[in-house]
């Protein structure tokens, strides 16, 4: 598989120059950059709030740096609180070309599109050809469920763990996430974890979901649940889990934190602290960069409702769990997994089919959300504390 | 198509450290012996599937052969080992024996000192556990031990039982009569099947057919077509041979000794398949297994009542509809027993359930304190 060879070392499927508004006032202006460039390898980023936040600085930092990135337009207002000198030096210290326009001082809403115009171009321009190769065991591979029905549980779901054991056993990243559904598969995790000091960190970040999501008032189990087949919380949670495969969980990250060798590891994306930022997880997007800004190439994204989001930075593949969604939202949906319902094929099967799939979108094959020229992004407030040392395996 | 199954093959892993013989053994066989050396061996050979069967007297190496049964797609079974002779022998049976992998036990009886031990009656229940669970016996044994073995299998008749290696003749020595007399007792006085496998390895270095064929002769008249299994012994084969050719040497054997080709295909595998009973459990296609642990099936289309469909092999008349995505049991469940799904469990029996029984809020329940739900309530009590 072909690849980007970035000048830190790291290696890109695809090649994006980011256009990034620092704050919700230059979103309009940096959208336009973006709409004037009309191209699917520019995407819009940002961060919407006045007050700084560590978090958002973190993810914008990773994301800006992302391998699949090659270079960024930083849009600011220029009084915002976001801290864009850190971002750029952080973006340049990678090698990466950056390129900080300030709305105020920048000609205002039409000089600063010019001239943003002109700096993609130029960015544009100054990128280098995929001329290094990439190998399955260099991919970081991140998996989301969204938009889940009775269905998620017995085929997209398990389909995507074996393909996560098979890429685990080649050496490849892969990430799951999302421990506020995970709450009663606490032993099971733990059991799985490479040490008992990471065994520790797993259950802490599950007790800290379970009252995360019950101080905001989440029940995990309704009864719909119940007729869709569920019984307990642990099998709902199962359903979701099962998603990781069966491979030792070789560590615990937080938003940003890149896995530093191959392996299987859990993403933590429940704000340390009490809920103060408003709701967490706002949506299936928020966690889909999160997972990008933790260095994911290609993003799993299983759906038994249909959902249809992307990313242009790293690509999306939809694997669709119910057949009848399928049928509706064919246009939209990588794989389906919906044909183990009908007795055709096993999700070991379709494991593999996407095994292949993330390997040919990793050479370079569109996935149906970059056809269609999907970029939903978004990144809000959270506070996260640092993961502990035995959080990740030794180099 | 050959469908040929290796009724014995054995894994190591040497830094697992409690094989004490290989300690002596030669170097060809003093190495890691894993799936990734057998599988391209299989493949060449037609060979479908294997039983691994235990090589250290340990609790420890069957949970590791176990282990590597759930990772390895042609191992369609293990044989491990139990400490018979201890006091929660039984229960230790009872624990394997949910193992979907775990076929039988085989105690290393050709290094235990004492002859009588397989006599002791401290055997006699866990030897009635295997019975009670359908489990296999492998009888690693020496010819010297033939007569108890024979007492043990009169004493247990319904003990699945196998003799290894046509118990173990000393072929290179010339030692016929008195095994002979001794196999045939067993062949004749009981049910018991044996292995047509290890003889390479007994028959000394650079031992052709010739040297071989009155054993396997002998063999196959007294246990006949029917419980007679062909296994290579691998990696010890290796001391003598090598897969391919003994496998040659076998197939040889059967058209020499002008086996039909039923037979010939029953000593290849059939007996195998049937004495372990691997793998025959089939389930209407509309019902899917997330994991081979598990002991429910998964709806995949709405199921009628009193449709008659198959469960594991078993013919059941559904007593309510089933609507996709619900449980059935793959097998009788217990009630206080654990309910698995996706290869572990999610709650516990409130009621027994019989196999094809539905599962679901009326008969299991959440292990797991819900501490978080709204107002303290568990998921069954939010529902009713």
């Amino acid at each position: 598989m072909k690849a980007w060879l970035r000048k830190d070392g790291r290696k890109g499927i695809r090649n994006v120059v980011l256009v990034a508004y620092l704050v919700e006032c230059a979103h309009h202006v940096a959208r336009n950059i973006v709409t004037a460039a009309d191209a699917t390898e520019v995407q819009l980023i940002g961060f919407p709030g006045c007050f700084p936040n560590d978090y958002a600085l973190k993810v914008m930092s990773a994301v800006c740096t992302h391998p699949n990135v090659g270079g960024v337009v930083l849009v600011s207002l220029g009084c915002e609180g976001f801290d864009r000198e850190a971002l750029a030096g952080h973006i340049r210290a990678s090698g990466r070309q950056v390129e900080t326009l300030v709305i105020q001082q920048s000609g205002g809403t039409r000089g600063t599109i010019e001239r943003g115009s002109a700096a993609v171009a130029e960015i544009w321009a100054g990128l280098g050809r995929a001329d290094c190769e990439i190998e399955t065991s260099e991919l970081v591979v991140g998996t989301i469920c969204g938009g889940s029905d009775g269905t998620s549980g017995i085929t997209a779901n398990p389909a995507v763990g074996h393909c996560f054991d098979q890429l685990v056993a080649e050496g490849a990243t892969c990430i799951f996430e999302e421990t506020g559904e995970l709450i009663g598969c606490e032993n099971v995790m733990m059991a799985r974890a490479r040490t008992p000091e990471l065994a520790l960190e797993i259950e802490s970040s599950l007790v800290k979901a379970a009252n995360y999501y019950s101080i905001l008032g989440f029940g995990s189990f309704a009864p719909g649940n119940a007729d869709g087949g569920l019984t307990t919380q642990e099998e709902k949670s199962m359903g979701a889990y099962c998603k990781s495969g069966s491979s030792q969980i070789d560590g615990l990250i937080k938003p940003g934190d890149v896995p530093s060798k191959g392996g299987l590891y859990l993403l933590d994306v429940v704000p340390d602290g009490e809920p103060r930022f408003g709701f967490p997880n706002i949506s299936d997007n928020a966690e889909i960069v999160e997972l990008i800004a933790c260095g994911a190439h290609v993003i799993l994204f299983t759906t038994g409702r249909g959902s249809v989001v992307g990313s242009a930075i790293s690509p999306v593949i939809k694997i669709c769990a119910n057949p009848e969604t399928f049928a509706m939202l064919s246009g939209d949906m990588d794989i389906n997994a919906g044909e183990v319902l009908l007795g055709a094929k096993t999700p070991r099967d379709i494991g593999a089919e996407i095994h292949r799939q993330v390997l040919a979108v990793a050479g370079g094959a569109e996935t149906c959300s970059e056809a269609l020229g999907h970029q939903e992004f978004i990144l809000t407030y959270k506070t996260f504390e640092p993961i502990g040392p035995s959080c990740l395996p030794a180099r | 198509m050959k469908a040929y199954i290796d009724s014995h093959q054995h894994f190591w892993q040497l830094s697992r450290g409690d094989y004490g013989w290989l300690d002596d053994a030669p170097d060809r066989i003093r190495r890691d012996f894993l799936p990734d050396d057998l599988q391209p061996l299989l493949a060449d050979a037609g060979v479908a599937g294997t039983v691994l069967v235990q090589a250290a007297p340990t609790e420890a190496e069957t949970a590791f052969l176990l282990e590597l049964a759930e990772r390895t797609e042609f191992i369609a079974g293990v044989v491990g080992w139990v400490p018979l002779d201890a006091e929660d022998a039984a229960g230790k049976i009872d624990q394997l024996a949910e193992n979907p992998w775990f076929k039988g036990v085989r105690p290393m009886i050709q290094d235990i000192a004492d002859d009588d031990w397989m006599l002791k009656p401290a055997l006699d229940a866990p030897l009635k556990r295997l019975i009670g669970h359908g489990l296999c016996f492998d009888a690693l044994v020496k010819p010297r031990h033939l007569p108890n073995l024979l007492r043990l299998l009169e004493r247990h008749p319904e003990l699945r039982a196998v003799v290894d290696h046509g118990a173990k003749p000393d072929i290179a020595g010339g030692g016929f009569d008195a095994w002979a007399r001794d196999i045939a007792a067993i062949a004749a006085g009981t049910d018991a099947f044996c292995k047509l496998s290890g003889l390479l390895t007994e028959a000394g270095p650079a031992a052709g057919t010739t040297k071989l064929e009155p054993y396997v002769e002998h063999l196959l008249k007294c246990f006949g077509a029917g419980r007679l299994m062909w296994g290579s012994d691998w990696p010890v084969l290796l001391l003598a041979g090598d897969y391919p050719s003994w496998l040659l040497m076998a197939e040889e054997f059967t058209a020499k000794l002008s086996l039909s080709e039923p037979d010939k295909s029953s000593v290849m595998g059939g007996n195998c398949a049937r004495f372990y009973r691997l793998g025959n459990r089939q389930s209407d296609q509309r019902l899917l297994r997330l994991h081979p642990r598990d002991n429910i099936l998964v709806c995949c289309q709405p199921l009628a009542k009193a449709e008659r469909i198959l469960v594991e092999g078993i013919l059941v008349e559904l007593l309510e509809t089933v609507e996709t995505g619900h449980k059935l049991a793959s097998r009788a469940i217990a009630e206080g027993e654990k309910v698995i799904k996706y290869g572990v469990p999610i709650g516990t029996a409130t009621a027994d359930v019989p196999l094809g029984g539905h599962v679901h809020l009326h008969n299991l329940r959440s292990d797991y304190v819900a501490s978080h739900h709204r107002g303290g309530k568990t998921a069954t009590e939010t529902r009713s």
